[in-house]
């Protein structure tokens, strides 16, 4: 079968699409929850690429080639004590941990397998050596108190553009890039800046940080969401 | 054990995958029919998975549809247990993002939520071929090679998909019309 043999969706299929093709995330209380959720729960990764600092919350092993099945009250616990896995978050307070009505999920019972089943030689695997370039990549590898630091004063500009505060977005990229010129997160920090300048119809100053993050950084995961925001054409 | 620089390199990484792409891997798991309430602890092991196969992650292709396989995988499992049945994006979603204008809203809402049911008329293997290729757009090799399936699997889901949409929107549009 090839695509010449596949009729074309009708005209009121491809018009209801488009209105389909939103992409809306959940709001910044939900994203610091699970932000924070998820970095206590980080397992060691197989390949020696590293996990969470330190060793993973008690409960975290969900039985062989299972995922960690980290229990609710473990994370509460966590995060009460400032982060037992290392990676506390200072800037935003965990309202609620436990967010699940009815019966639990019973996912992890049947964690998916690596998600493409399709023969090895057709997924070409690289090393980590291969990869493109990290933020860490120019500077030094921060210690994790460094970084935890940097990641909570990057925090500031991700949650003032959470609430749509584009000015004080900027001020904390500002700030972030005055204190940590080489920053491990520097990389994520243009890619707030840029999405503020927009929030702050400054569309021509966000396509030239835009351009710049591109040439700086042209294998960045971030590259395609910059560049959207700012309105370029990839 | 790897040095905590490298852990922290690793950590890093992910992070950024989880600001850039939480709203794709949240909506795309609301396409394959996560309900609203359980959004946040499926996309939850969805990040958790993809962070234990980042090391294997192939950065030179797109992130995107990486991360959309295992949503699939999850929302799979997910869609295994009777329980689960469909439901409109409604208010109830939580921590979803207010709309300016309130008539432009609820406009917006209702497209979504036609296409939201249009989509769950689509048996989920075929739903996947259909979102990634007619809503993310991606080109049938890359579809198939995320799904792990052959390529005429991948356009003979396609055209059952696109026939079920169609039939299923027609149906939808006649019975919004039938309730004016």
């Amino acid at each position: 079968m090839s695509p010449d043999d596949i009729p074309e969706l009708p005209l009121e299929a491809r018009d209801a699409l488009a209105h389909g093709k939103k992409i809306e995330g959940p709001d910044e209380a939900i994203r610091a929850r699970m932000r924070a959720r998820l970095l206590s729960a980080l397992p060691p990764l197989p390949d020696g690429g590293g996990g969470g600092e330190g060793e993973p919350p008690a409960g975290g092993g969900g039985g062989a080639g299972a995922l960690p099945r980290v229990p609710l009250w473990a994370v509460g616990v966590a995060l009460l004590v400032g982060g037992a896995a290392g990676l506390s978050y200072p800037r935003t307070p965990v309202e609620r941990v436990v967010v699940m009505p009815g019966p639990p999920l019973t996912l992890s019972a049947s964690a998916p397998t690596p998600p493409v089943a399709a023969p090895a030689s057709s997924l070409p695997s690289i090393d980590m050596k291969d990869l493109p370039s990290m933020p860490v990549a120019s500077a030094p590898a921060p210690r994790g108190d460094d970084l935890a630091a940097e990641r909570a004063a990057l925090d500031v500009a991700r949650t003032a553009l959470g609430r749509g505060d584009g000015a004080n977005a900027l001020a904390a990229c500002d700030e972030h890039a005055r204190r940590y010129p080489r920053g491990a997160l520097s990389e994520e920090r243009e890619a707030i800046a840029v999405q503020a300048l927009v929030l702050e119809h400054r569309g021509a100053d966000a396509r030239a940080r835009a351009e710049r993050f591109r040439k700086t950084h042209p294998r960045s995961i971030l590259l395609p969401a910059v560049l959207a925001a700012a309105g370029i054409d990839p | 054990m790897p040095p905590v620089t490298q852990k922290n390199a690793m950590v890093a990484r992910f992070e950024a995958i989880f600001e850039a792409e939480l709203s794709y891997v949240w909506t795309s798991l609301r396409r394959l029919g996560v309900q609203s309430r359980d959004l946040e602890d499926v996309a939850h092991e969805v990040f958790l998975k993809a962070y234990e196969n980042l090391p294997r992650y192939d950065a030179s292709r797109p992130i995107r549809p990486w991360l959309f396989a295992f949503a699939f995988r999850f929302a799979s499992d997910y869609r295994r247990l009777a329980r689960h049945r469909t439901e409109l994006y409604g208010d109830d979603e939580p921590g979803r993002a207010k709309e300016p204008d309130a008539e432009q809203a609820l406009a917006q809402r209702q497209r979504e939520e036609l296409v939201a049911l249009a989509l769950d008329a689509i048996e989920i293997e075929r739903r996947a071929v259909f979102i990634l290729h007619e809503i993310d757009e991606e080109p049938m090799p890359d579809v198939v090679l995320t799904l792990g399936i052959p390529l005429n699997t991948g356009y003979s889901r396609l055209r059952v998909a696109r026939e079920e949409f169609t039939t299923a929107l027609r149906r939808l549009t006649r019975a919004q019309g039938e309730l004016r």
